[in-house]
């Protein structure tokens, strides 16, 4: 598993100019206080821009626990498949404003 | 005709002659006088029917008009003789008609008002006739009743007092006040300025006063007088006079003053409930209200009440017997005197003088009928106190007695109750100073050789000086006592050459008696005071009691004190002070002495290295209790030592012991000895007629009874074949040996015992000591056990397969390599996979912490340790750095909230040489708040 500083990079590249970022971590087993720092700093840099992280994981996944441990699961959507995550990004949502 | 009518009649008779006559008459003297013609005469008939108006009025007034007309016209008016008269003479006649008439009308009006004036007058005259008589009434009621009249010209301030006034005031009869002021001088100072404000005030108003008022004491006794008094105004409206009367009203008041006295004196009295406390408040009532000098006299016998108006000097003598209450009264100098008696209830309780000094009042019968009831008050009042008081003294009387009893039971109970000499005497010498009101109490006993006493206990003693007490025996109080063997009285103890410095120093008093068992003194008990004769002949009766006492109990408990103390040596002996230390093995044990200690029993364990791989440990019962009993199960537990040793198997030893028992005498015993070898973990073991072991399983299978390898008690058969058992330790396993008193407990079945047992041991404990702790609390729950428990338990160390212990360098690469090792070791040791995520987490964490905040490490590496104990997994990880309290929180904190969260329990111990954190978490208990 790469350093979590570098994936978040490698996500914000990633991300681009899309609107909505949906990440799936149903494959993930191993999250720690790194990577859910990387989590909080990509949520908030998509939020400066207007944009919205929204979060796929299972409800059974040993991930889910530190979500919700580290209140990250009040900031953002978590929802249980892509696929419900995806339709939850496409609705319209209100301007956050800057 | 009847009355009405004559008087009627006469009423008018007199005018209408008046009327006729009094023209008649001027007619007369005219003529007579010659002076017929004369319009002169005019005047003397305007006087005839002035004459006939004021008697008849006016109607009777013209009649003389009329009849007047005639002759003035005939005689007097000319033409002479002729009614027809000229022209002047016409004039003339009018003027005398019109005037007449008018004169008549005005004086009639005059007569009229003048009439009614004398009906008002004579009206006036009846009423004061009336008032005259009712006067008289009053008067004479005012003089019956020291009432007088008076009456204040206030234009000429003078004053008219009726006679009787005078004698009130102090004054002679008939004397009295010239003016106002003079008045308002014969009145009370104090009484004054309320009279001046009530005077002016009804001046003021035009109305009037009523008023109660002392009279000037200056002439002797002051008088209470009641005034009335109305303003009466002039013909001006204003003030003129003031009138009023007088009464003595001093004794109305002097028995309402009485009356009111005596409902306060028995209110006052009644609540002063002690006797002196009486005596003292019926003096302070009596003075200065009856008295200006009071004595009660309780002791007086038989005397009637006595009046003395006017005490002579030579009688003052007989008011009090008292010599301090004759100095004061003579300096006084009383005046006028009473003597009354004080009664309850028909018994005499003394006499109560009162005298009159500096108020200069003089007794009368009134005062002496009312110092007579006020001591009839006073004497009830002193009886129910002197009642009360009895009852109280009574009272206290039987609570002393009843607590002095209570002691000495107490002092009883002691001896029965202590079961060591120091037991007895630490309750006994604190309660016999209690008994006695004694500041100390101290037990003597004989040094048989020495032929002296030393003190064993003192209370009231610093233990300095009791350890410097000896008393040779015949000499000094103690020594006395031993030598002669009978208590002994000292009521004063410098007198009475006592050996001891502290006695000497002392002075007070002491009571001593000697403690004897079968006839010989064996000490001397006695308690001392501060004071001189604190104590009586009836104290040292009750000391001998206590004596007794003590010397039985004194007597039992040498005895068993002596055994006792053999029994303790011989158990402390037999328990191993320490448990040997073998590799793969950890023991322990407890043992618990029967309750209060009464006894020793004959329970012991042991362990034994047998060999570098072997152990032996055993927990045994002698049946019985005391002397014996510690010496039989210190034979066998030194016999099984040897036949230990020898490498005998467990059925074996308990043969050769069975044998030993056999000969050794009636005792038997159950005992349990196990081989372990601690390599294999393989425990053979027998059992003579012992409670069953309970092997504890660290995981899997449920915990069990090991009932294999039983046979009958020691000591029970002779030549018994042992049998034995054996059962394989797994790692983790814990062994749990014990005597019956762990299980078996007053009120409590075997089954429940085990039951307990059974349970306490399955729940996880982290170490054998814990666990021992833990049974042993449950099964006694906080209680001495009645009988002795001994309890070892054995524990096959999980060390080689259930630790994990490795040591990383310190960089960031070296977390995943730890989280894939601990996360295999957690999987060995059947750590479900979900708890294992989150143990890992929280490792990892931590290690993440050791690597970032330790500073200038010793060692640039971290270590961390795991093990499984029971159901829960502890990890320890360490580093070799100096802690730092991080400043920023890069992670936000989340490290520490998830290991926080994921773990059961996390601690933190930072010192000079690092840091070690420590993670807990049971592997079966859901995480409270794990994921929704």
């Amino acid at each position: 598993m790469a350093n979590a500083d570098d994936v978040g990079s490698e996500l914000r590249a990633a991300v681009g100019n899309e609107s909505n970022i949906v990440l799936d971590l149903g494959p993930l087993d191993y999250l720690d206080s790194a990577g859910m720092r990387m989590l909080f700093d990509l949520s908030e840099w998509l939020a400066r821009e207007g944009r919205q992280l929204v979060l796929a994981v299972a409800l059974d996944s040993p991930v889910r626990k530190v979500l919700s441990i580290t209140k990250l699961d009040t900031l953002v959507p978590v929802h249980e498949d892509v696929r419900e995550a995806l339709s939850e990004s496409e609705s319209p949502r209100p301007d956050r404003g800057e | 005709m009847n009355t009405i009518d004559r008087a009627r009649a006469g009423k008018y008779a007199v005018p209408a002659i008046v009327a006729i006559g009094a023209p008649a008459a001027a007619m007369g003297i005219g003529l007579a006088a010659g002076l017929e013609g004369r319009s002169g005469v005019v005047a003397m008939f305007f006087v005839a029917v002035l004459i006939a108006t004021l008697v008849g009025g006016l109607a009777f007034g013209l009649l003389a008009v009329i009849v007047s007309y005639v002759p003035l016209a005939y005689f007097f008016i000319a033409p002479l003789h002729s009614f027809a008269p000229q022209t002047a003479g016409v004039i003339a006649l009018g003027a005398f008609v019109v005037g007449a008439v008018l004169m008549a009308i005005v004086l009639d009006g005059e007569r009229r008002s003048r009439q009614s004036a004398v009906v008002a007058l004579e009206e006036q005259r009846r009423l004061a006739g009336a008032l005259a008589k009712s006067e008289e009434h009053l008067v004479r009621t005012l003089e019956e009743t020291e009432t007088g009249s008076w009456e204040w010209d206030i234009r000429s301030d003078e004053m008219r007092w009726s006679e009787n006034l005078g004698p009130i005031h102090g004054l002679a009869r008939g004397e009295q006040p010239a003016s106002n002021e003079e008045y308002l001088a014969l009145v009370h100072p104090e009484d004054r300025p309320r009279l001046v404000a009530a005077i002016e005030a009804a001046l003021e108003e035009g109305t009037g006063y009523e008023i109660e008022l002392r009279t000037q004491p200056a002439s002797g006794y002051a008088r209470w007088i009641w005034a009335q008094a109305s303003v009466i105004a002039g013909s001006d409206g204003r003030p003129h006079r003031v009138v009023g009367i007088m009464r003595d009203v001093t004794e109305r008041k002097r028995r309402e003053d009485n009356t009111e006295f005596l409902a306060s004196a028995t209110e006052a009295l009644s609540v002063a409930l002690d006797y002196d406390g009486t005596v003292a408040e019926v003096a302070r009532l009596a003075v200065p209200r009856l008295a200006d000098w009071f004595d009660i006299d309780l002791e007086e016998g038989e005397r009637l009440s006595e009046l003395h108006p006017e005490l002579a000097d030579e009688e003052i003598g007989m008011l009090t017997r008292d010599p301090a209450q004759m100095r004061a009264v003579r300096e006084l100098g009383p005046r006028s005197a009473m003597i009354v008696p004080l009664r309850a209830g028909g018994r005499r309780l003394g006499t109560a003088a009162f005298a009159s000094a500096l108020t200069r009042r003089r007794y009368d019968r009134e005062d002496l009928s009312f110092a007579e009831e006020f001591a009839r008050r006073a004497a009830l009042a002193i009886e129910s106190a002197r009642a009360y008081q009895a009852e109280q003294q009574a009272r206290a009387a039987a609570e002393r007695a009843n607590d002095r009893l209570r002691k000495l039971e107490a002092v009883a109970q002691v001896g029965l109750a202590a079961h060591t000499l120091d037991d007895l005497l630490d309750d006994l010498l604190p309660l016999s100073c209690d008994l006695f009101e004694a500041d100390r109490a101290a037990v003597l006993l004989v040094d048989e050789e020495r032929q002296e006493l030393w003190m064993r206990a003192a209370h009231g003693l610093d233990e300095a000086v009791k350890a410097k007490v000896r008393v040779p025996i015949g000499r000094g109080i103690a020594g006395t006592i031993a030598s002669s063997g009978k208590a002994l009285l000292v009521d004063d103890v410098s007198s009475a050459r006592p050996q001891s410095a502290y006695l000497q120093e002392l002075g007070g008093s002491l009571i001593g008696v000697p403690l004897k068992a079968e006839g010989n003194v064996i000490g001397v008990l006695h308690v001392s005071s501060d004071r001189r004769a604190a104590f009586e002949d009836r104290d040292l009766r009750l000391l001998t009691l206590a004596g007794e006492r003590v010397a039985l109990a004194l007597e039992l408990i040498s005895l068993y004190e002596r055994e006792h103390e053999t029994a303790v040596t011989l158990q402390r002996s037999v328990l191993p002070e320490q448990m040997p230390a073998v590799e793969h093995v950890q023991l322990a044990a407890r043992y618990v002495p029967g309750s209060t200690g009464v006894e020793v029993g004959g329970d012991w364990y042991d362990a034994l290295e047998l060999g570098p791989t072997t152990l032996g440990i055993v927990v045994g019962d002698v049946v019985g209790k005391g002397v014996l009993a510690a010496a039989t199960m210190t034979q066998l537990r030194n016999a099984l030592r040897v036949y230990a040793l020898e490498g005998l198997r467990p059925a074996s030893v308990l043969s050769r012991l069975n044998r030993l028992a056999d000969t050794a005498g009636p005792s038997f015993a159950t005992l349990l000895y196990a081989i372990v070898d601690t390599e294999s973990l393989v425990c053979r073991y027998a059992s003579a007629g012992h409670p069953p072991p309970l092997l504890v399983r660290s995981e899997g299978s449920a915990p069990e009874f090991l009932e294999g390898g039983r046979s009958v008690p020691l000591g029970v058969q002779a030549d018994v074949g042992y049998r034995q058992d054996a059962v394989t330790l797994e790692p983790g396993d814990t062994l749990i040996l014990y005597t019956d008193g762990l299980v078996e407990r007053r009120g409590i079945s075997l089954d429940e015992g085990l039951e307990t047992l059974e349970r306490s041991a399955c729940e996880s404990m982290r170490s054998l000591e814990e666990l021992l702790d833990h049974i042993v609390g449950q099964l006694l729950e906080g209680e001495s056990p009645t009988d002795d428990v001994a309890v070892l338990a054995l524990r096959a160390v999980p060390d080689r397969v259930a630790t994990l212990a490795q040591s990383f360098p310190s960089e960031p690469s070296s977390l995943a390599e730890m989280r894939s090792l601990l996360r295999e070791w957690l999987v060995e040791h059947g750590v479900p996979e979900r708890i294992g995520a989150e143990i890992v987490l929280a490792c990892s964490e931590a290690c993440a912490n050791a690597l970032e905040h330790a500073r200038a490490p010793s060692r640039a590496e971290f270590e961390v340790a795991a093990e499984r104990l029971g159901d829960e997994i502890v990890i320890r990880i360490r580093d070799f750095g100096h802690w730092r309290e991080p400043r920023d929180e890069p992670d936000r904190g989340f490290g520490f909230r998830l290991i926080e969260e994921m773990m059961d329990g996390v601690e933190v111990r930072s010192g000079d040489g690092g840091t070690e954190v420590e993670l807990r978490r049971s592997i079966e208990t859901p995480l409270v708040g794990a994921s929704r």
